[in-house]
């Protein structure tokens, strides 16, 4: 249904939708982001930066039926040595959002994070107004490791919200 | 140097004191950084060279700042610098940040510590209310036990524990988050 794809071959639409979805401000709540309004060069400036980065593994989702970029899907702060990454994911558009993309994501990212890194872990950070990622993240197998308290203040709810932790080894 | 962030800059506590990190102690913190890199997120020793680009490029630039991302100190007792840390990984939107602490490494022993981080968790309280910080961190390493006590007995509670997280020694192991709220 998905591949992953490098940034730094996007198209002129794909620059576009993640111009949108960077000051997207729904989405950046979602994900514990700020919202962010993006030049063009601001956002090669970005992609470059990311792509450069020897601690993460940072690739666009694309849809296999049209190969449109729908999302972002990237393994941060890889520490080789002790074999633990955090993943991070989001899918731009609402429409495109279903638990079949998201599990293939994670799936996607799992497998290259065991095959291709030989981590022994990978964990995620959720705020927990982000309930369709938790259900998801625990259908796959997570486990909840830590929940940080007042974590993260989220400006649609004005209110400061918790943040899980939640985990998986390989 | 002064931080433009703080109104107040020095903070003291009995013979205790944090000050904005002072230059002249950039090599006592290479010294023991290096001796203590078992512990620390720096794959590599740093040189004088590192240390000094370090202080013109990162640190001299954070005290000009609206909202720099960390605060650094030199930690002082009796006017002599023990150790240094100070506030990371500042969120300015959630009012949270980490705090960091390096003690001299002639001074790690278990009683000396334990003295030395309450008096340090003290002081960087006072800083983190200073600039109207909601929530502070930090991570801890499971093998060093002796370094929870004085968070607990600081108001600390545990957050989180990651299991085989880190490598030490060899082996994986746990680490541990402690957070505090603060009182406004």
């Amino acid at each position: 249904m998905i591949y992953f794809k490098d940034l730094t071959s996007l198209d002129e639409e794909g620059k576009y939708n993640f111009i949108v979805w960077k000051k997207d401000e729904l989405l950046a709540d979602l994900i514990m982001s700020k919202p962010i309004e993006f030049s063009v060069i601001d956002l090669e400036l970005w992609i470059n930066n990311n792509s450069l980065d020897k601690n993460q593994f940072f690739k666009c989702v694309c849809r296999k039926s049209d190969s449109k970029v729908i999302g972002l899907a990237r393994l941060m702060f890889i520490d080789r040595d002790s074999k633990v990454a955090e993943i991070g994911l989001y899918i731009g558009n609402v429409e495109d959002r279903n638990n079949k993309i998201g599990s293939e994501i994670i799936h996607l990212l799992t497998e290259f994070a065991n095959r291709e890194l030989q981590l022994n872990k990978i964990y995620a950070k959720i705020n927990e107004t982000n309930t369709g990622s938790i259900k998801l993240f625990l259908r796959l197998g997570f486990i909840l490791e830590g929940i940080l308290k007042k974590h993260y203040y989220s400006s649609i709810r004005k209110d400061f919200v918790d943040v899980f932790i939640y985990s998986k080894f390989m | 140097m002064e931080y433009k962030v703080l109104n107040k800059q020095v903070f003291t506590s009995g013979n205790y004191t944090l000050v904005p990190i002072r230059f002249e102690d950039r090599y006592d913190i290479m010294q023991w950084r290096n001796e203590q890199i078992y512990h620390l997120r720096q794959d590599k020793p740093l040189t004088k060279e590192i240390q000094d680009a370090y202080f013109e490029n990162v640190v001299a630039k954070l005290f000009e700042q609206d909202q720099p991302n960390q605060i650094l100190f030199s930690f002082l007792e009796n006017g002599n610098s023990i150790g240094y840390g100070g506030l990371v990984h500042i969120d300015w939107i959630s009012h949270n940040a980490e705090i960091s602490f390096l003690l001299n490494t002639t001074l790690i022993d278990p009683n000396s510590y334990r003295l030395k981080f309450m008096m340090y968790l003290e002081l960087i309280n006072q800083v983190s209310i200073s600039i109207r910080l909601h929530k502070i961190y930090t991570y801890g390493y499971d093998y060093i036990d002796y370094r929870f006590e004085p968070l607990y007995k600081s108001g600390y509670e545990l957050e989180a524990f990651l299991h085989e997280h880190v490598l030490f020694d060899g082996e994986l192991v746990p680490v541990r988050i402690y957070s505090k709220f603060l009182k406004k």
